[in-house]
């Protein structure tokens, strides 16, 4: 039994000494207790295997040559590389007290974790990627050549201001950052959500609903296990939205470890999930960073607008998307590829410059068109509640999209809608109505997979609407549409395809322009 | 021409003049047939002719013929190896194949020894062994058939190995390996070694093979001797007849590294029959005979001298009953390059060739059966393909000349350190080069290919379909399928040579029955050609129809249904296509989440690999998704990477086609610019500038506020020549 250990403090890694280290919000814990979590995670190492027999002291026979096999000529490709661990903190030597020592360092408390994750995905995902360690001094901060950056620890992350900014340049480019409190340590916690707090503050950081695709994107991750120290069976993921993407994640309790197919059997105070939990977690986690690769990089882009859009805008179709206080910019430049159709096919003008109102602040009044989505909770203050009910009232239209369709943001329009409109309720749209027969006769539609996979013969449009003074002013999609208008995949989406989302984009904005 | 060295068994005076010699030895000839009793009048007829199908038909020639029924003698002397010894042998190089060879040796003092043929096979040397307990050093050795009468004998030093083609059997006991042995098959070749320490099989491939090592020990000092065996995969060791030590079973050479599978036998002052077997499967072979001696304290391999010696002979010359042949050659593998070391796998192997006896100022003109020649005493020729390959060698001395010519088996060099010596090919492949390719036989042609495909080496595969295509009606029938290959080879990204793969598919197609497999394949791959390469939907159309579908396997009727959708939509017809492509079927059903997901991790490894540059290994995963869903060629994800796989290797008609089968298939598609723009691009890097300035033109028409357009409007082509309309 390994119980006692010594500890000596090598030189910090040099590529982490450059700059002058900064402790973001780090907590008021003294150094000595956040110490005990630098410690090896997993068992000590095994010593090297005797040969057992009786001529082990003389040399072995020599053999004779064998031929030498061709090598085949063309060459394996290399994996691409999906995920970088980045280098960070300080190493120190670890003597067991029952002879044997070993290095730890804050970055890679369970060295085989990444390596191991990206077998076990690979062999899921059926494509071959690999993982590299990475120093921020040398990283290109290039999300195609890395899309995701892993950070795991105990001890309080000390990133310099410089590299903060260097993450978050990575981050804004479609780059996903990860981290691991990988014993669930409270010293690494807090450290990374100030850092994070610091770095977006136009960002807060959100626990991921039960519904989103981080907990099924490739295994089912609603319960899970814990070996110590935390009796709940809920996963906890937090992260930070960029787009329709989390962009930001963190993980409260340890995955290193369970990655590696072990415990953490040196620190008794350690909160992690089991091996399983976090097998099914961190593949999860591989396969979000792949599906939603591509659109961080879409959505990293600017939208382009011709010099025209650079005015204000003046058309008579103008795209106003509400700001609230969830994620409300869900498919950044999405709604530029349906204007952009909406001009090509309809005599309608519309404008490709989509702008940003607050219902609570903004005037209202010279707008015929809205839009509202989101991927989470938002709750409208009063004065929006007024607002909007006098937009619509005095003849605007307000179309509500359900970014990814998830279910936190359907209860939560279904609420705020109840407050704006108390006296009625949503009701399905026909489909006969107008709205779906005024460019396009939508009596069919394609859906997203995930929508599919559970209503596979679904195959009529679903909208929700409020009608006012005989019109539907209030048209709500469960399924995301906006997805759909960018022509990306946006895996476990419950939305329209990129066809049919156009097609009733383009009904809707000229029902909405002509009623 | 040279006359009987030695000393002359009749007695006879020798002769200076060659005129005089014939006389004399035609009267010696006819005075020895008739000498013989009636009975031997049939062999008379066959030593004739004989003689006038390969050997010379001049009358018996040579002095000291002792063995009258033989065709051909040697004259042996010893070359090296340990002396005295009680055997010795020698390779003999026969002017032709016998049916059933056998040998006769005699000493030079004119007595018969014991002898026996070691190994003989068609086109190859013989081996033999003889006795040489008198002490003897010079002997001749007679070749023919039939040829009894010499004393018992049994070669009782060295060892002798025999190696089997290895057939699936356990070999966990000594009663499996016996079993294994004795139906394993066929056999490969037998040779003398001097101990039992190979790394490789001698005779064959390297893997599933078998052997057995039969030797004699001398042994000087009695008593107890520890013996070990060393072996990957499994082998057993018996002396004089008692089981000493087994490895049994498939294993690496590593657990017995330090004497683990060993066992003592007692052993007297004289010889023991020592018989080890050995098996391998795949992988490395180890076969190892090692003994701890008397009072040594570790193992070391049984060396050369504690087996009986045999000493080794040379073959100095040739001479039938009518005299020398100074077109006698012998022959050995010298290196060849094997991609693969299963039977039948191609290689290429260089042959060294020499006159056995060169006569000063002799002009030897080299024919091959490979259309090519040489010159010279001694050559090395490369030969195309393995198997039984015909040499000619004509020898002018003076005025007179002689000319021998016969079949010998080419094989790799079994023996050869390194599969495949990079320099050799390298010499090899410059050989090959500079033959003229059409000079090649269809049956030399196919191995070639074969060889050049697996290298691969794309250049020479370019030069044997250019020189195909001229002579494509020589590749009737069977080796039409290599017309086949060669139309598929030059579409290769390397080599891009559509319009001549095009030829050699449509002459295919021509070569072969209508109905026959080949014939279906090339309409097939035609087919797709007609529509990736040349867009021509009517021609691809038309081959495909003329398919028989039923000569296609499951894969191909697969693809034919994916070009039947392309080249439906290469004629316009969207919905046609996409009931193609339905119908082909998909792998997965529209609400399949883990097939989602899989396709789209493909998709971002297909993007990762291009974002590195290694275009190659992007195709892949967006080939195997538009194979298994067949319908997202309707599309423009993987079609969009693919145009940029094909441009990236410069495949630009490929790429061509189908960002305007992307442009069809997808008029409203949101990703059309990106499509305009690919297209832009390709033709750009094709340097068809007009071309692209019309994308671009396009693009900025009917998208203009699009980001593809956007980005158009920085290319340099567009400012150069005002494509913005």
């Amino acid at each position: 039994m390994i119980s006692a250990h010594r500890r000596t403090f090598a030189p910090p890694c040099a590529a982490l000494v450059a700059g002058l280290f900064c402790l973001l919000g780090a907590p008021a814990l003294d150094a000595a207790s956040e110490n005990d979590w630098f410690v090896p995670l997993g068992p000590p190492p095994k010593a090297a295997p005797k040969r057992i027999n009786g001529g082990e002291s003389l040399p072995p026979l020599p053999l004779p040559a064998t031929p030498l096999r061709r090598s085949e000529r063309k060459k394996q490709p290399a994996a691409p590389k999906l995920i970088g661990k980045v280098v960070w903190g300080e190493t120190a030597s670890f003597s067991f007290d029952g002879g044997g020592a070993t290095e730890v360092s804050d970055w890679n408390l369970c060295p085989a974790d990444v390596q191991q994750l990206m077998g076990k995905a690979s062999r899921v995902l059926g494509a071959s990627y690999g993982s590299e360690p990475v120093a921020l001094a040398n990283f290109s901060g290039d999300p195609a050549q890395m899309p995701v950056l892993f950070i795991s620890g105990t001890r309080t992350l000390r990133l310099s201001g410089e590299q903060l900014a260097q993450l978050r340049a990575y981050v804004m480019r479609g780059g996903m950052l990860v981290f691991d409190s990988v014993a669930g340590s409270p010293y690494f916690y807090d450290s990374v959500k100030a850092a994070i707090a610091a770095t977006f503050p136009e960002d807060r950081l959100r626990t991921l609903p039960a519904d989103h695709p981080l907990y099924h994107i490739a295994a089912d991750v609603e319960k899970v296990k814990f070996p110590k120290n935390h009796d709940g069976d809920t996963p906890l993921l937090e992260g930070v939205y960029l787009g329709s993407r989390v962009a930001v994640l963190i993980s409260k309790y340890g995955l290193g470890c369970g990655l590696d197919d072990r415990e953490v059997p040196m620190l008794p105070q350690a909160v992690y999930y089991d091996v399983d939990s976090a097998n099914r977690i961190g593949v999860n986690i591989v396969a979000y960073a792949l599906g939603y690769a591509h659109v961080g990089e879409e959505e990293a882009k600017p939208e382009l607008f011709a010099a025209r859009d650079e005015h204000a805008p003046t058309d008579e179709f103008v795209f106003a998307q509400l700001v609230h206080d969830g994620a409300w910019n869900v498919h950044p430049g999405a709604a530029a590829a349906l204007l952009r159709q909406v001009n090509h096919d309809l005599a309608v003008r519309a404008s490709l410059k989509r702008i940003a109102l607050d219902p609570a602040k903004d005037d209202l009044s010279a707008r015929h068109f809205l839009y509202l989505t989101g991927l989470d909770d938002f709750t409208l203050p009063e004065a929006a509640v007024r607002n909007l009910r006098r937009f619509v009232d005095g003849g605007g239209t307000l179309l509500i999209a359900n970014g990814l369709g998830m279910a936190t943001f359907d209860a939560a329009v279904r609420r705020e809608l109840a407050r704006i409109f108390p006296e009625v309720r949503l009701q399905p749209v026909p489909a006969d109505h107008a709205l779906l027969n005024t460019v396009y006769h939508l009596a069919e539609v394609r859906y997203t997979p995930a929508v599919l996979a559970k209503q596979p013969k679904l195959t009529a449009p679903v909208l929700e609407g409020i009608q006012v003074g005989g019109d539907l002013r209030v048209i709500y999609s469960p399924y995301d549409l906006e997805g759909g208008w960018s022509g990306m995949e946006f895996p476990l989406s419950r939305g329209y395809d990129s066809d049919s989302a156009l097609k009733l984009g383009m009904d809707i904005v000229m029902y909405a322009a002509t009623h | 021409m040279r006359g009987m060295r030695g000393k002359r068994s009749t007695g006879e005076t020798a002769l200076a003049s060659p005129a005089a010699l014939a006389t004399i030895v035609a009267m010696t000839w006819w005075k020895t047939i008739l000498a013989q009793p009636l009975a031997a009048g049939p062999r008379v007829s066959m030593a004739c002719a004989a003689a006038l199908s390969g050997w010379s038909c001049a009358a018996l020639a040579v002095e000291g013929w002792a063995v009258p029924d033989a065709r051909e003698r040697f004259a042996v002397v010893r070359e090296g190896g340990r002396w005295p010894a009680s055997a010795g042998a020698v390779r003999l190089f026969p002017g032709r194949d016998l049916a059933t060879p056998t040998v006769a040796v005699v000493a030079d003092g004119g007595a018969r020894v014991g002898a026996r043929l070691v190994w003989s096979a068609p086109g190859e040397p013989l081996d033999v062994v003889f006795d040489t307990s008198k002490g003897a050093a010079a002997y001749h050795a007679y070749v023919g058939e039939g040829l009894g009468g010499g004393p018992p004998w049994t070669l009782q030093a060295g060892i002798e190995l025999e190696t089997r083609r290895r057939v699936e059997s356990p070999v966990d006991t000594w009663a499996q390996m016996q079993v294994l042995w004795a139906h394993a098959a066929p056999v490969q070749g037998r040779s003398l070694v001097e101990r039992i320490f190979d790394g490789q099989n001698r005779h064959g491939p390297s893997t599933d093979f078998c052997s057995h090592y039969h030797g004699f020990l001398q042994i000087a000092q009695p008593g107890p001797y520890l013996f070990a065996t060393v072996s990957d995969d499994a082998s057993f060791l018996s002396i004089d007849g008692r089981q000493i030590a087994e490895a049994p079973g498939f294993h690496g050479a590593g657990d017995g590294d330090h004497g683990e599978h060993a066992g003592t036998i007692a052993l007297t002052p004289g010889l023991h029959a020592v018989d080890y077997w050995h098996v391998q499967g795949s992988g490395p072979t180890v076969a190892e005979l090692a003994w701890r001696l008397p009072g040594r304290d570790r193992f070391e391999v049984v060396p050369p001298e504690a087996f009986a010696p045999v000493a080794t002979f040379a073959c100095r010359g040739a001479e039938t009953p009518g005299g020398g042949d100074a077109a006698a050659f012998a022959w050995e593998m010298a290196r060849s390059t094997i991609l693969d070391s299963d039977v039948g796998a191609p290689a290429l192997v260089e042959v060294r060739l020499r006159l056995m006896d060169a006569a000063a100022g002799a002009r030897a003109r080299w024919t091959f059966d490979d259309g090519t020649g040489a010159d010279g005493a001694a050559v090395t020729h490369l030969f195309p393909r393995l198997g039984l390959r015909t040499v000619a060698v004509e020898v002018a001395v003076g005025t007179t000349s002689a000319r021998r010519t016969r079949a010998i088996a080419v094989h790799p060099q079994w023996l050869q350190g390194e599969d495949f010596p990079e320099a050799v090919w390298h010499a090899q492949r410059t050989d090959l080069l500079a033959r003229d390719p059409a000079t090649l036989s269809p049956a030399d042609v196919a191995p070639l290919v074969d060889y050049a495909e697996r290298v691969p080496d794309l250049e020479l595969l370019r030069r044997l379909g250019a020189a195909a295509l001229p002579r494509s009606k020589a590749f009737s029938g069977a080796a039409a399928g290599l017309l086949l290959r060669l139309g598929l080879d030059l579409q290769a990204p390397e080599v891009r040579d559509y319009q001549a793969g095009r030829t050699l598919l449509t002459a295919c197609a021509a070569a072969v029955e209508v109905a026959g497999p080949v014939a279906a394949r090339a309409r097939l791959h035609l087919g797709g050609l007609l529509v990736h390469a040349f867009l021509d939907a009517p021609a691809a159309q038309e081959q495909l129809r003329a398919i028989a579908v039923d000569q296609l396997n499951v894969d191909e009727r697969r693809l034919l249904g994916m070009y039947q959708g392309d080249a439906v939509l290469a004629a316009g017809d969207v919905d046609g296509a996409r009931a193609h492509y339905l119908a082909t079927g998909t792998a997965a059903a529209p609400g399949d989440l883990k097939y989602a997901l899989q396709r789209r991790s493909r998709i971002e490894e297909a993007r990762a690999q291009l974002a590195q540059g290694d275009s190659d290994a992007a195709e892949g995963p967006l080939r195997a998704i538009e194979w298994e869903t067949p319908v997202e060629r309707l599309g423009t994800e993987t079609g969009l990477l693919l145009v940029r796989v094909w441009t990236a290797r410069q495949e630009y008609p490929f790429a061509r086609s189908r960002c305007r089968l992307m442009l069809t298939a997808a008029p409203d598609d949101a990703h059309r610019p990106e499509v305009l723009l690919a297209l832009a691009h390709v033709e750009l890097a094709a340097g068809r500038r007009d071309a692209a300035a019309d994308a671009v033109r396009r693009l900025i028409a009917d998208h203009p506020y699009s980001e593809a357009a956007a980005r158009a409007k920085d290319l340099a082509l567009v400012k150069a020549q005002g494509a913005t309309p």
